[in-house]
């Protein structure tokens, strides 16, 4: 039994399916990452998570108690808000203090939890501010810290960097699993950005059109999407209609490719995608899944060149150091791809 | 930064429009001083004269008399009763309003402009029409239990005039605490509710100290308006209930007694005088930096069926309070067919009026286009000479005091100043236009200003650079932008002189009655005839009150409410 487990939810918004069916699993001390596009029902997710809002079918149970229709105030489970929703009519103390007065905690322990919480989050000198003055960076660790502070069994944050400018952004996003790691709290980020999901997170739950799509741990999934669409979605390019040839062999239009013998395809004749994971195309002249091409495009991006690639039935997309000479846009290349960056996924 | 001569040369045009500005200003300034602060002087010298000599000691003397200081109780508790249940009633309807979007929401927005305009005779006596023993609500019971005699009237009762304000105020409330309340970001109290609070913790830790400032706002506005009630009390309450403005009334129109009525003016300009400045000092207090969110984001459909019959409640209530009193007035001004209308025109022996009852109707549209056009011409001037002034506010406050101030004490002061030279205008038509025109300068004012700022400068710049001298740049650019604004303005102005019943009982001749005063004269009269024509002719002010508000409404700019 899954700390949190939640299955089959499903709920429409102004009579659109928002979600159909979402099933995924959270373990105690995790910190896992609901990644999708937006309007997948990332953030309804996480209010039926909360309680701030039932679905319409489904089941949520927290350490196996059923939930699904507990009001929030009972569950013990925190969300930080996007926007943080920080109280504009108390300080930064009153704030981090609001969960624990719900406790009917003692004053005392509260005045010591919120000097811990203004520790952790380095806002020592803050407690008595205004938080109506405080800065972007500033508000989001006041949310952070007001939302540790009551020892929540489960802390939701809705696009937790996403309100802040892209420098402050960069830092919290190695300051932030920090934070949770030491208190930890087992916790679920929401996020549209996969850079984040993947900095975030122990484990991504990837959501499309209102279901789960994949889970796993982020290299995993970045490894070996499930379909076209992850594939899609995480930025891989590569991708070409192909045909099962023998056991270990493909045919795309520009050749016919040797996979690695731990890939598992279907029977001789089935249909689908090749995947072609961008570091195993090489461009020197190999034996192995040998291509030809034109090059169409260079464009630098300060740590890397980024080459388009004609080839036959498609387009290669590789990043190269520019350490190398890269070839010029006109030039034909000889290259060759290695059989471990061969993917295959259903059509 | 713009360099100093730039900032030099500002300064001096900036210095030489003031002073064309200044000229604008001495037509409505001059009209302040002869209507309002002068008849106001001659209410504070009657009051502090005894016997030809000055005594503080005599005014004291006088409003510590028996009856004044239970009339000062009966004044403070019906307003504070009136308000607590206007809250009651109006806080569970401006959170609908803020929270829920619902069909027929834009058509109930609309409504709640609706006793903006009506004059409250009108209200009253639509008031005395379901209260009454022949009310709908009596047939019904008379039917049901077979009894023989009517079982309820409410009329002169405490009840009918608590009735009659909340009608009044409740949109009061909705509209002000429910504007702000539908900015309010709803995920204020959704993190209060993820971080341990019940629905109502969250409410009285989160939401409520928020609502504050519009709570506070909204509560003395209305206690403000049942503390200077007067058409209210004076037909709903009866001979038993006295406001201080039923009083000041009473005393000076019946008793004759001027120096007391105008010692209880007095007592009625300081207390709305200190009930004002604990408004704007609560209000600068209470004003909390806010993160205000566009509506589509605090509002949604109500989804359970608890939200849903919630959101009807308030509905219903909502109609059935601003709508029975006048579907129900307008029905019964029918009960005997045509023949109250018809009474109207006839002009019978013994009559209590010396003309045609209907010649009222005449009288009024005549006053309001008086007004209309003296409202607008000094409201345009005092408009344009004070919208780009930082430091105007002084002058902006100055205009709106006539809004604080009690039409009757207002009427009072008419009576005692200019019953001689140099202004002996007591029982001119011209007194009553002016009187109507003070009181609805301040709506002009604040109708036309907000859409003079709106006009960027760099327009009449690019005009004056193109060659239009400052008359025609008015013309081409002010005028085509600020109309709807000063037609709006307009509406307000007749709407209002129309309705008006405080300072005009005070000072019309009878033989110059208004509609309002012909009402009201029809309601002190027994009969059934009498009684039929006073719903008619309420009918027909409501008539024209509600065409008031509809030109209002379609000329205000869209999206501009909840």
């Amino acid at each position: 039994m899954a700390f949190l487990e939640l299955t089959d939810i499903h709920k429409t918004y102004e009579d659109a399916p928002l979600l159909c069916g979402a099933t995924f699993e959270v373990e105690r001390g995790e910190i896992a990452c609901l990644l999708g596009p937006s309007g997948s029902g990332k953030t309804t997710l996480l209010r039926i998570i909360t309680g701030l809002e039932t679905p319409e079918r489904g089941r949520v149970s927290i350490e196996g108690a059923d939930v699904t229709t507990l009001p929030a105030h009972r569950r013990g489970v925190v969300l930080m808000f996007q926007d943080y929703a920080l109280f504009p009519h108390r300080t930064v103390a009153q704030n981090i203090a609001f969960g624990l007065r719900m406790r009917r905690q003692s004053r005392a322990a509260i005045a010591a939890r919120v000097a811990e919480m203004l520790a952790l989050t380095g806002l020592e000198d803050f407690a008595n501010r205004d938080v109506n003055v405080l800065s972007g960076g500033e508000r989001q660790r006041v949310a952070l810290a007001r939302s540790l502070a009551p020892q929540p069994r489960l802390l939701l944050l809705d696009e937790p960097l996403g309100a802040l400018d892209r420098n402050l952004r960069e830092r919290l996003l190695e300051d932030l699993p920090v934070i949770l790691r030491r208190v930890g709290v087992t916790a679920i980020t929401v996020t549209h950005d996969q850079e984040e999901a993947f900095a975030l997170s122990d484990r991504v739950i990837l959501l499309n059109e209102g279901r789960v799509v994949q889970t796993g741990r982020p290299e995993a999934l970045y490894d070996r999407p499930h379909n076209t669409w992850v594939a899609r979605f995480l930025g891989l390019e590569n991708l070409f209609p192909a045909r099962v040839r023998h056991p270990q062999q493909v045919k795309a239009a520009f050749g016919v490719l040797d996979m690695a013998d731990n890939v598992a395809l279907p029977q001789p004749g089935a249909e689908g995608q090749l995947l072609i994971h961008p570091w195993g195309i090489h461009l020197e002249a190999g034996t192995a899944n040998a291509f030809t091409a034109q090059v169409t495009q260079r464009t630098f991006h300060g740590s890397y060149f980024r080459l388009t690639l004609a080839v036959n039935g498609g387009t290669l997309r590789l990043d190269i150091a520019p350490g190398q000479t890269p070839p010029a846009p006109g030039e034909t290349i000889h290259g060759w791809i290695d059989p471990t960056a061969l993917r295959w996924l259903p059509a | 930064m713009p360099d100093n001569t730039d900032h030099e040369s500002r300064k001096v045009v900036r210095h030489s429009l003031l002073t064309t500005r200044h000229l604008l200003l001495v037509l409505p300034l001059l009209f302040l001083v002869l209507f309002y602060f002068y008849p106001l002087g001659a209410i504070f010298r009657v009051s502090l004269t005894w016997d030809g000599g000055p005594a503080l000691d005599a005014l004291l003397r006088r409003l510590f008399g028996s009856t004044t200081l239970r009339t000062l109780g009966f004044t403070l508790g019906q307003a504070l009763l009136s308000t607590l249940l206007t809250l009651l009633l109006g806080l569970p309807g401006a959170y609908v309003v803020a929270r829920y979007d619902f069909p027929g929401k834009r058509l109930l927005n609309a409504l709640t402009t609706v006793p903006f305009v009506l004059p409250t005779v009108v209200v009253a006596t639509a008031f005395t029409a379901v209260l009454g023993p022949k009310s709908p609500l009596n047939t019904v019971l008379m039917n049901a239990l077979n009894l023989a005699h009517p079982p309820l009237d409410l009329r002169y009762t405490l009840g009918a005039i608590l009735l009659a304000h909340v009608f009044y105020n409740y949109t009061l409330v909705l509209r002000i605490v429910g504007s702000f309340w539908a900015n309010l970001d709803p995920h204020l109290e959704q993190a209060a509710r993820t971080l341990g609070a019940s629905p109502w913790r969250a409410f009285v830790e989160v939401t409520l100290p928020l609502l504050l400032p519009a709570l506070g706002a909204a509560s003395l506005l209305v206690f403000i308006f049942c503390f200077t009630s007067f058409g209210v009390i004076l037909i709903l309450g009866g001979p038993r209930f006295a406001t201080l403005e039923v009083a000041i009334y009473r005393q000076a129109i019946d008793m004759g007694n001027f120096p007391l009525a105008a010692g209880l003016s007095f007592v009625q300009i300081l207390c709305t005088l200190g009930l004002t400045v604990v408004y704007t000092r609560l209000q600068g207090r209470l004003a909390r930096p806010l993160d205000l969110r566009p509506r589509w984001v605090t509002q949604r459909k109500p989804r359970t069926a608890s939200e849903i019959a919630f959101v009807l409640a308030n509905v219903v209530l909502g109609a059935a309070l601003l709508g029975l009193p006048l579907v129900t007035l307008a029905a019964r001004s029918f009960d005997a067919g045509l023949r109250y209308y018809t009474a109207l025109f006839e002009n019978p022996r013994g009559s209590i009026f010396y003309v045609p009852p209907v010649a009222a109707v005449g009288n009024s549209v005549k006053f309001a286009l008086g007004t209309m056009t003296l409202a607008l011409l000094l409201g345009m001037l005092t408009a344009t000479a004070l919208y780009r002034r930082k430091q105007g506010w002084i002058l902006d406050a100055l205009f709106m005091l006539p809004l604080g101030t009690s039409a009757v004490t207002l009427g009072l002061g008419y009576l005692l100043a200019m019953a001689r030279p140099p202004l002996a205008l007591r029982g001119t038509p011209a007194l009553i236009v002016f009187g109507h025109t003070l009181v609805a300068l301040p709506f002009v004012v604040r109708n036309v200003m907000p859409a003079l700022q709106s006009i960027r400068p760099s327009l009449r710049e690019a005009a004056a650079t193109l060659g239009a001298p400052p008359a025609r740049v008015f013309a081409e650019v002010d005028l085509p932008i600020v109309w709807r604004a000063l037609a709006v303005g307009g509406v307000f102005a007749f709407t209002v002189s129309m309705g008006e019943f405080g300072a005009t009982s005070m000072i019309a001749r009878p033989e110059l009655p208004t509609i309002p005063i012909a009402i009201y004269r029809f309601l002190s009269q027994a009969g059934a005839l009498n009684y039929g024509q006073a719903l008619a002719m309420s009918t027909l002010l409501m008539a024209v009150c509600v065409t008031g508000f509809v030109a209002i409404e379609s000329l205000r700019p869209p999206g501009s409410e909840w």
